[in-house]
């Protein structure tokens, strides 16, 4: 037996205000999980309808439900702290749920109504929490500071003593600080990102059979509709198109016992997922437990992203922690769990790498659009290039669960490579046909063009045109550098900065030291200044290494007298620079 | 619950500060809410509650109406209604209207909500709001007869400790409805929080003269305020009023942007002294000072009609002089300090020389 004079006796004496801080604030990483925890309230209340909406010009924050409500001792017991009496089956049971919002508003109101109850208000002034965090005072005492009085509301004409129902949970007077955090987009993403909302089957039709498939290994779909701003939350992903039909399905196993079912998605193109339609993610009860990392850090190497996918984990021993980015590690569960997941996500990789090698449809489109626009050079080496790759073998991981994809991704592969051979006969046909007539005739077009320029332009254009090139390259501006450096006096080398100090602009607002050229007394000189660099850093790419990049894409795109075309235009407007530098006038030295 | 927020169709320039606080304490209990100015002939909106607001006492028509229409559609709604006109004179209101409740003065549950400005989407007059009406304080240091504040408010209170939660999003201009801004033992912080947040402010029932010194004329100055209002209702304050259009000036505030607001009219058994001649000395001191007059006709606390009250130190004749005055020589009901008409005032020599409109010659339309 324990001596009682030895014993510390704990009574509310020990706790102090400050602990309330740790519990509000401290465990809940990051404000929105509030969110969470009243929708979790909400489903555990039997609520078929969660509506969460902005009220007050979004300074106020409302989350509705159509749950069974309280009655007066059940909202008293719904503020005590860490203490819950849910059952089992309840997704919350940690009895702080209710106080998580305390760091993002002034005020908590509670409104609620259980049927044949009268409507109760409460209200818990987080402010006055705030204030009393640094002084020493009782937790309990300050509790009962904050915590209003229990107001009985009137009742509205369509709502009745009898059959109505719900809470209402309002975040009232969001703190400036927490509005940048609680932004409409924000909260749409994270509500679809973490509560139990069902698939958009209507767009995600893969959703009903992964439905079927939760069910029958004995998930629990949550059947709650949940609106934010009146629109209907649903859960990734949102489209079937960018996705493989198949249903990677995997068993988790702990001492063989089941512990984990999860289902995946992979992308059908090589590449990673978009933002909504990306990530493996645990879920419990439906809820998401941590985020994407969560899963894929479980294995140490890359992994590249190319699926979407749920672990719901079954097994009661797993329990998440309290603020839900983990489970709790004091188990003999979690190790060899997540040491399975880890190599699963592994073995994900090594597929994505598979299908990498040998799917290569984005090559052959690229390969298609040259062939197109009659470059017929580049789309033989890319050709090249791609036949040798594909010569090189890579393996298949062996995880039973991934098979199946190995069939669609082989069966893709074929494909590919009937397509490269039909290339391959594009290509030798379009190499016996000559130039058309009317690429001739536009580039004598060219050359008058050229006749009747500027010397300054003609001396660059002439020696461009000799080479035999066609295109706009990093010395095509040269002429207008040459004629600003000769104005001015400078040496820049860098148009941007040549333009920039000739004619004073900077974002076009004034820079520092005034300009050196003037065309007319009036700031538009700058905007000219600005325009010079604009045609310049609109075609005229100045990195080699980045030809082909989208900047440039619309000229590589075009065919060859659309080119020609597109140069004379350039040098039209080129000449219009030209005329103006010269006849503006040089008012100081640089 | 469906609360409707009733504003009858009184002029005003500014929207109803009390209903939308109001809807905030509504919002807070879970309820809808919904606010209309005037009558509302299709409105989907099926209250359970209707709250009315009122303003001047001879602004009481529109506030019949709007009672009486909204009883008549709403029949089984509660309604109940509150501000200055119901406040003052609720048993007029409830021999009219016996079903009614009535709130007598402030409410004070609902006075700290922000109020609820997104309503005023709905309403066209509204629609366009963007300043944040705000009260720092409540009621006045003073007492003075003509002044309904200290009857209305009692005596003056702090409301506001930090001013930044109470500014709306979004809004671009800052109203100050404080009786008298610098008597509230805050001023300084708020002076402090108004610098900060920057936006500009207009200190909209004007400031005390009497109360201006170097530090606060300063704290001023560097506040965007579009003018500055004062008041200038006895002679007896020409010594305060000269020192702050003074040290107001010497603070880098142009005497034009002074706006000084001149009580006439007024007479009651104790206060005699507000005659034609004495509203001639300090229009014609204010405008000796540079700064513009607003001459202010005294309404009684009661008045059911505008302008019916004639002081018995004035005639009929003498109000009607001023109100020509004020549209002929004038500007906005104004006389700011245009040389012409700081010249008449300069040559007048008595109440008839000044306000007369003559021998300005009259203009074409007239004749």
């Amino acid at each position: 037996m324990r001596d009682v004079n030895l014993l510390v006796i704990f009574t509310e004496e020990a706790f102090g205000a400050k602990l309330l801080e740790a519990l509000t604030a401290g465990l809940y990483d990051g404000n929105k999980n509030c969110l969470r925890e009243y929708v979790q309230n909400s489903i555990d209340s039997k609520a078929k309808r969660i509506d969460i909406y902005y009220e007050n010009n979004r300074s106020d924050l409302v989350i509705k439900d159509t749950g069974c409500g309280m009655d007066k001792q059940e909202l008293v017991k719904a503020l005590h702290l860490g203490k819950s009496e849910k059952p089992d089956t309840a997704i919350g049971w940690r009895g702080i749920g209710i106080w998580s919002g305390i760091p993002a508003c002034r005020r908590i109101v509670i409104i609620t109504k259980k049927q044949n109850h009268p409507k109760y208000r409460i209200e818990i002034d987080a402010d006055k929490l705030r204030d009393q965090y640094g002084h020493n005072l009782l937790a309990t005492e300050v509790l009962t500071e904050i915590t209003g009085e229990i107001e009985e509301l009137e009742l509205g004409r369509d709502e009745s003593k009898k059959d109505s129902q719900y809470t209402i949970i309002r975040l009232e007077e969001m703190l400036s600080n927490q509005r940048a955090i609680f932004i409409e987009k924000d909260i749409k993403e994270y509500l679809e990102r973490v509560v139990p909302a069902p698939f958009d089957t209507s767009k995600f039709t893969i959703g009903n059979e992964i439905n079927k498939r939760l069910i029958a290994h004995g998930i629990k779909l949550v059947k709650i509709d949940i609106f934010f701003e009146n629109q209907k939350i649903f859960r990734p992903p949102y489209n079937d198109d960018f996705f493989f039909s198949n249903i990677i399905e995997k068993t988790f196993f702990v001492n063989n016992v089941i512990v984990a079912y999860g289902w995946l998605l992979s992308s059908n193109k090589n590449r990673i997922l978009k933002l909504s339609n990306r990530g493996v993610y645990f879920k419990k009860k439906m809820m998401t437990i941590g985020d994407a990392n969560l899963v894929t850090k479980q294995q140490e190497g890359n992994y590249n992203q190319w699926q979407y996918g749920e672990i719901h984990i079954i097994h009661d021993g797993l329990k998440e922690n309290a603020p839900r980015n983990n489970f709790e590690a004091n188990n003999d569960i979690i190790d060899p769990f997540y040491k399975q997941v880890g190599f699963f996500v592994r073995h994900l990789q090594q597929m994505n790498q598979y299908q990498s090698h040998y799917m290569v449809s984005t090559p052959i489109e690229q390969i298609k659009k040259h062939i197109d626009a009659d470059e017929i050079k580049t789309a033989q080496d890319k050709l090249s290039k791609l036949q040798k790759k594909l010569q090189k073998t890579r393996s298949f991981p062996t995880e039973p669960a991934l098979q199946g994809m190995k069939k669609t991704i082989d069966k893709e592969s074929n494909k590919n490579r009937i397509e490269i051979k039909k290339l391959e006969k594009a290509i030798k046909k379009k190499k016996k046909r000559q130039p058309s007539d009317l690429v001739k005739e536009k580039m004598e077009r060219f050359s008058d063009f050229i006749k009747n320029s500027r010397p300054i332009l003609k001396r660059h254009l002439s020696k461009t045109t000799q080479k035999g090139k066609l295109e706009l390259n990093i010395d095509a501006m040269a002429p207008v550098k040459d004629l600003l450096q000769q104005k001015t006096g400078l040496t820049e080398n860098d148009l941007s900065t040549l333009t920039r100090r000739a004619y004073d602009w900077k974002d076009v607002t004034k820079g520092d030291n005034g300009p050196i050229l003037q065309l007319s007394e009036s700031y538009r000189d700058r905007h000219f200044g600005a325009m010079i660099y604009g045609l310049y850093n609109l075609f005229v790419n100045p990195f080699k290494h980045e030809k082909g990049k989208p900047i440039f894409a619309y000229y590589e795109s075009m065919t060859e007298e659309e080119k020609i075309e597109t140069l004379i235009e350039f040098h039209h407007a080129q000449n219009l620079i030209l005329r103006l530098i010269e006849k503006s006038d040089r008012i100081r030295n640089p | 619950m469906k609360v409707l927020l009733v504003e009858p169709t009184y002029y005003t320039k500014f929207p109803p500060l009390g209903l939308l606080k109001l809807a905030s304490y509504h919002r807070s209990r879970g309820d809808q809410v919904k606010l209309v100015r005037g009558i509302n002939e299709d409105l989907e909106f099926k209250p359970d509650r209707i709250e009315v607001t009122s303003l001047f006492t001879y602004a009481w028509k529109p506030v019949h109406e709007a009672i009486q229409f909204y009883h008549d559609e709403f029949r089984h709604a509660k309604m109940r209604v509150g501000g200055i006109y119901a406040s003052l004179m609720s048993e007029r209101l409830e021999s009219f209207f016996p079903f009614i409740d009535i709130y007598h003065g402030l409410f004070e549950k609902a006075d700290a909500y922000i109020p609820a400005y997104d309503l005023l989407d709905d309403v066209e007059k509204w629609e366009k709001w963007d300043s944040t009406l705000l009260f720092t304080s409540r009621g006045c240091i003073r007492n003075c007869p003509y002044c309904v504040v200290p009857k209305l408010e009692g005596k003056l209170r702090s409301v506001v400790e930090c001013l930044e939660r109470y500014i709306y999003p979004g809004h671009k201009r800052i109203i100050l409805w404080d009786n008298n801004f610098f008597a509230s033992p805050n001023w300084k912080n708020i002076m402090k929080d108004l610098q900060d947040i920057g936006l500009p402010v207009d200190f909209n029932q004007g400031i005390d003269a009497r109360l201006i010194n170097d530090e606060k004329a300063r704290m001023i100055a560097e506040l965007k305020t579009p003018l500055i209002r004062t008041a200038f209702d006895d002679l007896h304050e020409e010594k305060a009023v000269t020192d702050a259009v003074d040290i107001l000036a010497q603070n880098g505030i142009r005497r034009r942007k002074i706006f000084i607001y001149t009580l006439y009219n007024f007479f009651d058994e104790e206060h005699y002294n507000d005659t034609p001649t004495n509203f001639f000395k300090r229009i014609k001191l204010i405008s000796e000072l540079g700064c513009v007059s607003y001459p202010m006709r005294f309404e009684p606390l009661n008045a059911l009609k505008k302008n019916r009250f004639i002081s018995p130190l004035w005639t009929e004749q003498q109000l009607k002089m001023v109100v020509k005055a004020r549209r002929i020589l004038g500007y906005g009901g104004a006389f700011p300090p245009y040389k012409g008409l700081v010249d008449k005032f300069d040559r007048a020599n008595s109440f008839k020389e000044a306000f007369s409109v003559y021998p300005l010659r009259a203009h074409p339309s007239n004749l």
